[in-house]
C-alpha cells in the first residue's frame, strides 16, 4: 500500500517540517531568551500573540494567513513581485507549519532557558566574560537539551499540521500535498489502505519525536542534578 | 514555580470545563412536536440556487429544509459512514451509482434534474489573451484551480475537457486540485490562481472573475445533476415533498435564472 504518491507526500512533509524547525529555531532562540529574561508588560504581549495559534483554530490561522499572503493583498502583492509566493506554494507550508507548531516550540525553549541558572551568568560576568561569551560557553550549552526537545517536538507538530496548511498552500501534489493532505485525499478517493499506511507513519513520527523529547529532558535533568517537575 | 500561579492553572480548565457541560443544550434537536424537516445533503455547486428553493419550499409546505453543501465525493463518503439525512443532490450519477450499488439510496427515486457546462475563468486580466484552452499553457498563467478530480465531479469534468485537447500532461504542474466545485472559484476570486475552471453556474455567482472562454459540450461527459431518497430518510414523506417541488415546472425559471440547463431533451 506505498504508492509513488505516498513517497512523494513522505518526501514533501519532511523538507517542509525540517524548513519550518530551522524557521522556528531561527526565530524562537531568541525570542525563547529574551521571554526567560524580560519579564514585561511588551513579553507578555508578544508571548500572548504567538502563542494564538496553539488555541484558535487552525483553519482560522490558515485563514489570517492567507488573508495577508494572498497575490490580491498589500504585502502578497509584493512578495509576489519579489518572486516570494505563498498561496498555494510550498512556502506557504512551511509558513503554515511554522506558525501552528511555533508556541509548541517557544514554550519548550523558554522552560529550557528559565532552568539555567542565571547565576552561573552573573558568575561569569562578573570573572568578566563578555556577553557573547557567556550565551555561547554557558547559557546555549546548559539550555542545549532542551533546546533540542524543543525542536523535536515542534518538528513533530509542523509534520502533522493540516488545517491553516490547508488554507494557505492548498492541497498540491507533489508541491504541497504533504502527509495530512494526502491521507484526507486518500480517504475521500476511496484508498483506505493508503491512508493507513501513512497514518502509520504519521504515528512513528509522533511517538519518535516524543521518546526523543523526553530522552533529552531527563538526560537534562540529571546533568544539573534537579528533579524533572522542579 | 509560584504556587498560587500553579492553582490557578489547575483551576480555570476546570472551570472551563464545567461551563462547557452547563451550556450542552438539554435533550438533543430534535423535540417532540416540532415541525417537520427535511436534511438534504447537495453539491457545492448547488448552493446559490438551493438556497432560495429551500426557502421558498419551507414557506410554502411548512417543512423545514436544513441544506448541507459539499463535493459529491465528500457527501457519498458521509453517506456510506451513515450520515443521517434524508435526500442526496449529486452532481455525478455516478456517485449515486456506486451509493446504489451499497444499498444507501432508494432506486426508484432517483431522478436526474440539472444539467450544467463548463468554463474558464480568469481573476484579472493577463498579459496574453486567453480565449481558448491551448492559451492555458502561456507561461503568464502559473496557476490553474481545478476540483479535485479524485471526488469533485467538476474537476473530473475538467481534465477530461483538458485530456480533449490533449494538454492535461503539460498541464499537470500547473493545476490546483481544489475540495469542491465552488472552492475553485474562491481561489480565483482570491487570486490565488491565475484561472479556474469551473461550472458555468459557478462563474455566474462571481462578480470577481470574468469568464475566459466556455469549453465545447463534446469535450467532455455531460454534467448532469441527479436527485435521490437516502435508505436512512427518516420522513419519507417531506423528502418527496421536496424532490417534487425542485423538479417542478416552478423551480425551472430559478435554475435558468442562475445558468444551469433543463435535463429534458439530453440525451445520456
Amino acid at each position: 500500500m506505498w504508492s509513488h504518491a505516498s513517497a512523494e507526500a513522505l518526501k514533501l512533509s519532511l523538507r517542509v517540517s525540517i524548513a519550518a524547525t530551522l524557521l522556528m529555531a531561527l526565530i524562537g532562540i531568541p525570542v525563547a531568551f529574551w521571554l526567560a529574561r524580560r519579564r514585561s508588560l511588551l513579553s507578555r504581549i508578544v508571548e500572548c500573540l504567538v502563542s494564538l495559534p496553539l488555541v484558535i483554530p487552525p483553519v482560522v490561522t490558515g485563514h489570517l494567513l492567507l488573508v495577508v499572503l494572498s497575490p490580491n493583498r498589500f504585502l502578497g502583492r509584493r512578495l509576489d513581485r519579489l518572486g516570494l509566493r505563498f498561496a498555494l506554494d510550498w512556502k506557504g507550508a512551511v509558513t503554515a507549519a511554522a506558525v501552528v507548531a511555533f508556541p509548541i516550540f517557544l514554550v519548550i525553549a523558554r522552560t529550557a532557558f528559565q532552568r539555567c541558572d542565571s547565576r552561573l551568568e552573573d558568575a561569569a560576568r562578573v570573572l568578566n566574560s563578555s556577553r557573547a561569551r557567556v550565551l555561547f560557553t554557558i547559557t546555549i550549552p546548559i539550555a542545549l537539551p532542551g533546546l533540542l526537545a524543543a525542536a523535536a517536538v515542534a518538528f513533530a507538530r509542523a509534520f502533522g499540521e493540516f488545517g491553516a496548511t490547508m488554507m494557505l498552500a492548498g492541497n498540491i501534489p507533489g508541491q504541497t500535498r504533504t502527509i495530512p493532505q494526502a491521507i484526507y485525499s486518500e480517504l475521500l478517493a476511496g484508498r483506505e489502505g493508503s491512508a493507513w499506511s501513512l497514518t502509520s507513519v504519521s504515528i512513528a513520527v509522533g511517538v519518535a519525536a516524543m521518546a526523543a523529547s523526553q530522552m533529552l529532558i531527563r538526560r537534562d535533568s540529571r546533568q544539573i542534578g534537579v528533579a524533572p517537575n522542579a | 514555580m509560584n504556587s498560587t500561579r500553579t492553582k490557578i492553572l489547575l483551576v480555570l480548565p476546570g472551570l472551563a470545563f464545567v461551563m462547557a457541560i452547563a451550556l450542552i443544550p438539554r435533550g438533543g434537536a430534535r423535540q417532540p412536536g416540532r415541525v417537520q424537516e427535511t436534511t438534504v445533503l447537495a453539491a457545492a455547486s448547488l448552493n446559490d440556487v438551493m438556497q432560495p428553493l429551500g426557502d421558498k419550499f419551507g414557506r410554502r409546505s411548512g417543512i423545514g429544509v436544513r441544506l448541507d453543501f459539499a463535493s459529491s465525493g465528500l457527501l457519498r463518503k458521509k453517506i456510506e459512514i451513515g450520515a443521517r439525512a434524508d435526500v442526496f443532490l449529486s452532481a455525478s450519477p455516478e456517485e449515486v451509482d456506486s451509493l446504489q450499488g451499497g444499498g444507501h439510496v432508494v432506486p426508484a427515486t432517483r431522478r436526474a434534474f440539472l444539467r450544467n457546462s463548463l468554463v474558464c475563468v480568469l481573476p484579472r486580466p493577463l498579459g496574453s489573451p486567453i480565449a481558448r484552452p491551448a492559451d492555458l499553457l502561456h507561461p503568464a498563467v502559473r496557476r490553474v484551480a481545478i476540483g479535485d478530480p479524485a471526488h469533485v465531479p467538476a474537476g473530473l469534468h475538467a481534465k477530461q475537457a483538458l485530456t480533449h485537447f490533449g494538454l492535461l500532461d503539460a498541464l499537470e504542474g500547473k493545476l490546483v486540485p481544489c475540495a469542491d466545485a465552488r472552492a475553485a472559484l474562491v481561489q480565483a476570486e482570491m487570486e490565488t490562481v491565475d484561472a479556474a475552471l469551473v461550472y458555468l453556474t459557478d462563474a455566474m455567482v462571481s462578480s470577481k472573475v470574468r469568464i475566459a472562454f466556455s469549453f465545447p459540450e463534446e469535450s467532455y461527459a455531460p454534467i448532469t445533476y441527479e436527485a435521490s431518497i437516502l435508505r436512512t430518510a427518516h420522513d419519507i414523506q417531506a423528502a418527496q415533498a421536496f424532490l417534487g417541488f425542485i423538479t417542478s415546472a416552478e423551480a425551472q425559471p430559478v435554475y435558468a435564472r442562475h445558468g444551469f440547463l433543463p435535463v429534458s431533451g439530453f440525451a445520456r
